[in-house]
């Protein structure tokens, strides 16, 4: 199961990077002059923040492709990539976010360890995820990542990326009862 | 200090699951008529729909129970509710994600009765 494919990562985050880090230069350069110094703070926040919307866009348009012939009950978004469940026959598909160029096929029979972790510390989580084991890896699919702080457990967002992490883990069980 | 801030302010936040709404022709509070039925929606997770009397004509199914909600499917409450001032009668639909017990709110319609009432007659 390959998650991650360098080039393409090192090719966005760098990127962001490096974008970012010219920008500052830029603002600093330009430190007397108001305007420009505030479009390149401007140009910062629109780099942060349009980056993972691309990628995103960018999986999802990839993940169509690539899914197109697998017949699927059920498809879910996570955090970390895209799944598509098909528990008649006893498989699944994911195509990461940090590697859209493969759908990557998991036979649900092999799987063991399946569980929901609610990430809570204390009276909190800052992240949430349904977890499963193939191949002696451990594999996360996230449904929740705070990235700042921790949201309570009884906030609307955690409980309902428990329930998406409940229902990865119960179309896995429900795939291997098949077999 | 999360529990101490919702032991001050729960009663103010009541959450809408429970809280009967305003009549949409002189705005007092409607009073909720009759015991709600459980419904299961063609929803999944927080998945969003433009609510309609039409789509929760097509898409509800009765059930009797929460116990019958599977896991990540919304359900909804179905009631009527009367307006004490003015005697209209309205239908309320109030979706929820069941999780572990814990019912969190999703989409809310309120609509004329006589749009929603054919499904107060559905049986299971």
């Amino acid at each position: 199961m390959k998650k991650t494919d360098v080039r393409y990562a090192a090719a966005w985050y760098g990127g962001e990077v490096l974008l970012i880090l010219a920008l500052l230069v830029f603002g600093v350069w330009n430190a007397k002059n108001g305007l420009m110094s505030g479009l390149s703070a401007l140009g910062i926040v629109a780099v942060g923040v349009a980056t993972p919307i691309l990628m995103n866009k960018q999986l999802d348009k990839k993940a169509a492709e690539l899914a197109k012939n697998f017949p699927h009950k059920l498809r879910f978004t996570t955090h970390n990539g895209i799944f598509y469940f098909d528990p008649a026959q006893s498989r699944a598909a994911v195509v990461w976010k940090l590697n859209p160029f493969e759908l990557q096929t998991i036979d649900l029979a092999q799987v063991t360890g399946v569980r929901t972790c609610d990430g809570r510390q204390f009276r909190g989580t800052s992240r949430v995820w349904a977890e499963f084991v193939l191949d002696g890896k451990k594999i996360k699919v996230t449904t929740l990542q705070v990235s700042r702080g921790q949201l309570g457990m009884k906030d609307p967002r955690v409980l309902e990326a428990i329930s998406k992490a409940d229902q990865i883990c119960e179309m896995i069980r429900a795939g291997q009862r098949v077999r | 200090m999360l529990e101490l801030l919702d032991y001050l302010l729960g009663g103010l936040l009541q959450k809408e699951l429970v809280k009967p709404p305003h009549c949409k022709a002189c705005h007092a509070r409607t009073t909720l008529t009759g015991k709600p039925r459980l419904f299961l929606l063609p929803l999944w997770q927080d998945q969003a729909e433009d609510l309609s009397a039409e789509f929760y004509l097509r898409g509800c199914r009765p059930i009797s129970g929460l116990e019958q909600i599977p896991t990540g499917q919304q359900a909804c409450r179905v009631w009527a509710a009367e307006c004490p001032r003015c005697g209209e009668r309205w239908m309320v639909a109030q979706n929820f994600l069941l999780v572990r017990g814990e019912e969190v709110p999703e989409g809310r319609l309120i609509c004329p009765y006589r749009e929603l009432s054919p499904l107060l007659a559905r049986m299971e």
